[in-house]
């Protein structure tokens, strides 16, 4: 409700501006921190900070003629970056792990322990400047025309807190002109609003309360039906709850004349690891690629070397979700995966299997990490795995509501791949009335049916 | 595999339209069109979800500016509860609630707090 009233005032006073691109873009950036204040004012100082800085770095690279002297530039932008998420995400992390580390060789003291609150966005926001200062410095993308252009693409309110994380080169040019609407666009953006609305607060919402979090909290209690079902329950919610972000996101950034790029593409369709990748957070996985497996030397060192990269890539890219050894096992998982595939390749060249052989060990092998995901720690993700193959009692929490939710989850992934598009190519045929009407219509029927006290995206945590 | 796909191969724009019209007129008719749909579907929503109107209301901080909006909110959803406007909202919830509390086996009576899930705990 607090955010559909922000927007209702942001969307006003965006389009009063007219033609007046540059006040636009102030009160957008204006508006973005008051969104960014509402979660802790204290952290818009760190939000502009960071802003300032990977502007100045970047317009520093780009006046910059020396080779060595660019080079040490990003370098700089790029440690400051990670050194700010490093400090806010994985202070205590690491500090602990030390502690454990001194202990085990009997060197144990007491150390700097600190209660680092975690910035909300501080993931998406600090990536968006390194790809800021990568690109500017591989002449990808010129410097921004002004500061404010910079402060915006880090602070634009509908990425601002879970992505997806856009590119410089994909925003700037459309923050440099006045931004214009079609009737297909604002009809696909309040698909995408309505869609996303459905997904987050019926489906992720209530797998979330009903099953999931439950069986997580203590999966030794439950048996192996209530644990199958709270285990794809948690791949039907993450999703749901992820992707929702991701389409309102795009929706709102629609109706305010932006264009966001794609970042789920029914991602439970496909048939290897590499093709999930393809399809699940897009726009992360494009940046591991881009700013991390190139520069590690891609696939280009040979069979042991593309391994290698894939390998790191992939720990690293668990770590990115969050300061815990869970993570790292999880982004082990998918790197092994993957590394497998890879051989597979390489020893049999051309020899595949059905696609829903495919499909299937490819899902089985995702609900597998989101276990390792989910789980608060190794023990519990141990016990959950054990229990799943030996706990055999009644189930408690499987009602056919939660059994009819987690289908309906999956069946999402057999629309057509284009259906959102479809949907607003017909709407944007109807007058404005009926269109209005619809929309009503289907954000009353969620409103109607949603729980009571909706939990926060998923990936606000990260 | 995965990371060296040439990005050129994927479809980055989820609008798969060309940019609007560069027709400022056409621009404006478009926003036009956009500004009746949200306006239209606010005042629909205002009307027939009050409910959820008051109920954001009650979680505002009980200063004088919170008090008011509930008395506001409270004030409205009343108003339009004597019209009947909250009717298809009330009946949905029913019926989604009567699914929400069937039972797990033919057997099983429905617990009491079946069809209202405890408050969520986060992630």
């Amino acid at each position: 409700m607090q955010f559909g009233l922000f927007f209702l005032v942001v969307y006003a006073v965006t389009w009063s501006f007219g033609r007046d691109n540059v006040s636009r873009k102030w009160f957008l950036l204006l508006a973005s921190w008051v969104f960014y204040a509402a979660w802790d004012w204290r952290f818009v100082a760190l939000l502009i900070a960071s802003g300032l800085m990977n502007w100045f770095l970047a317009d520093r690279i780009s006046r910059t003629e020396t080779h060595g002297r660019r080079v040490a530039l990003l370098a700089l932008g790029v440690t400051v970056n990670l050194l700010v998420l490093g400090v806010f995400k994985y202070y205590g992390f690491f500090v602990e792990e030390l502690g454990v580390l001194l202990d085990g060789f009997g060197w144990g003291r007491d150390l700097p322990l600190l209660q680092i609150v975690l910035p909300v966005g501080i993931s998406f926001f600090t990536f968006q400047g390194i790809s800021y200062l990568v690109d500017v410095h591989r002449g990808v993308t010129p410097t921004a025309r002004s500061v404010g252009d910079v402060l915006l693409l880090m602070s634009f309110f509908p990425h601002l807190v879970a992505g997806p994380i856009v590119r410089a080169s994909h925003l700037l040019p459309q923050f440099e002109r006045t931004p214009k609407l079609s009737r297909e666009i604002v009809c696909h953006g309040l698909v995408l609003i309505a869609w996303g609305l459905a997904k987050k607060t019926i489906i992720a919402s209530e797998l979330a309360t009903r099953i999931v979090d439950p069986v997580f909290f203590d999966p030794g209690s439950f048996g192996v039906l209530d644990l199958a079902i709270a285990a794809y329950g948690y791949a039907v919610q993450i999703y749901c709850d992820f992707s929702a972000y991701s389409d309102i996101a795009i929706g709102v950034a629609a109706l305010l004349g932006y264009r966001f790029p794609r970042n789920f593409n029914q991602p439970y369709r496909a048939t290897s690891l590499q093709d999930f990748w393809r399809r699940w957070h897009m726009s992360l996985s494009n940046w591991l690629r881009d700013y991390l497996y190139v520069p590690l030397g891609g696939g280009r060192g040979g069979l042991f070397a593309t391994c290698r990269n894939l390998m790191i890539t992939m720990l690293l890219g668990g770590l990115w979700h969050g300061a815990a050894w869970t993570f790292v096992a999880w982004g082990a998982l998918h790197g092994g995966v993957l590394v497998i595939e890879r051989l597979w390749r390489a020893v049999r060249p051309g020899a595949g299997w059905p696609a829903w052989v495919g499909l299937l060990v490819t899902f089985h092998v995702v609900v597998l990490g989101w276990i390792l995901f989910r789980a608060e720690n190794f023990q519990s993700a141990a016990v959950y795995l054990t229990s799943l193959f030996t706990h055999w009692q009644a189930p408690t929490l499987v009602t056919p509501l939660v059994v009819t939710l987690v289908i309906a989850g999956l069946a999402i992934h057999a629309l057509p791949p284009r259906a959102g598009e479809g949907a607003a190519a017909l709407l944007a045929r109807l007058p404005s009335p009926a269109v209005a009407l619809i929309f009503g219509g289907v954000v009353l029927v969620i409103e109607a049916i949603r729980p009571e006290g909706i939990a926060p995206f998923i990936y606000f945590a990260f | 595999m995965l990371f060296d796909t040439d990005p050129a191969e994927l479809d980055p724009d989820t609008f798969g339209y060309a940019d609007p019209d560069e027709d400022e007129s056409r621009a404006d008719t478009a926003r036009g069109y956009a500004s009746r749909i949200i306006i239209i579907a606010t005042l629909f929503l205002a009307m027939t979800n009050a409910a959820s109107l008051v109920s954001w209301s009650s979680t505002v901080e009980p200063n004088w500016g919170g008090r008011t909006l509930r008395v506001l909110s409270q004030g409205w959803a009343g108003q339009m509860s004597e019209l009947g406007l909250d009717g298809f909202r009330n009946n949905v919830r029913s019926l989604w609630n009567a699914f929400a509390a069937l039972p797990r086996h033919p057997d099983d009576a429905p617990s009491p707090t079946d069809g209202e899930p405890p408050p969520p705990e986060g992630n």
